[in-house]
């Protein structure tokens, strides 16, 4: 059995034996820890392509318009 | 194209959003760019099938849902891959330096069953209700609460974590008397 492996059927096993409330405050914090990575990457700039359908959309008119 | 303004402030204020759910899906940045491309266009494509006073952001969000789930099944054609075993093996595995690492919990994300992931990143960081993650994912109320269920308990077992402390400065400690005593 690996590190890895071992690591996590004793977790599984531990989680079993968490009180609810342990386990809802751990839910919390991840809740947290996600939010965090996923603003981080909402606040990250765009990559060109996008910023142009951007451009494109703060254009009023099409092309084709006089 | 000109676009009522309320509906080109809900295209552009997606955008961000988007592409966060997009990464955290596909855990790959040029297939999410190509993904919020794809959606942004489509949606402007579509845009009069929109009904005026509906949330827009859920809107794109089916789109680009959608699509992501049209390429995820023409790659698993390509990568057999069910019960994410070669994904799993992938994945780096979880360091111990005192809190829960984005590298950790992008590569635990990615372990977790497509469908899970998606209703956990949803209703969690994206903040859409289990009503909204439902009408997205094509899927029941009960169906989304029970897969972001499941994701939130994998999603700590994968990070081995079994207590709010675990998350902090002395999760090392912690995680190494855990294991101890498991192992043994």
């Amino acid at each position: 059995m690996s590190k890895t492996d071992k690591r996590h059927s004793t977790s599984r096993a531990g989680l079993l034996h968490t009180d609810p409330r342990t386990i809802s405050a751990v839910r919390d914090k991840l809740g947290e820890e996600l939010r965090a990575m996923y603003g981080r990457l909402a606040d990250e700039p765009l990559p060109d392509r996008l910023l142009k359908l951007v451009w494109q959309l703060d254009q009023p008119h099409s092309k084709g318009k006089p | 194209m000109t676009l009522p303004p309320d509906l080109h402030d809900g295209l552009l204020q997606s955008i961000p959003s988007m592409r966060a759910f997009a990464i955290s899906l596909t855990g790959n940045i040029d297939q999410a760019d190509d993904l919020v491309q794809e959606a942004m266009v489509r949606g402007l494509t579509y845009i009069n099938q929109f009904q005026p006073g509906t949330n827009i952001q859920a809107w794109l969000f089916t789109i680009l849902r959608n699509q992501f789930h049209t390429f995820y099944r023409k790659r698993r054609r390509e990568v057999e891959d069910p019960d994410g075993g070669i994904a799993a093996r992938l994945a780096v595995p979880p360091e111990q330096d005192g809190r829960v690492d984005v590298e950790d919990l992008k590569a635990a994300l990615a372990q977790l069953p497509v469908v899970q992931r998606e209703a956990l990143l949803l209703v969690g960081p994206q903040g859409f209700s289990y009503e909204e993650a439902a009408a997205i994912c094509g899927a029941r109320i009960g169906t989304i609460k029970s897969r972001v269920n499941r994701a939130r308990t994998r999603l700590a077992e994968l990070l081995g974590i079994e207590s709010p402390d675990d998350i902090g400065a002395d999760r090392v400690v912690k995680a190494t008397i855990f294991n101890e005593t498991y192992t043994r």
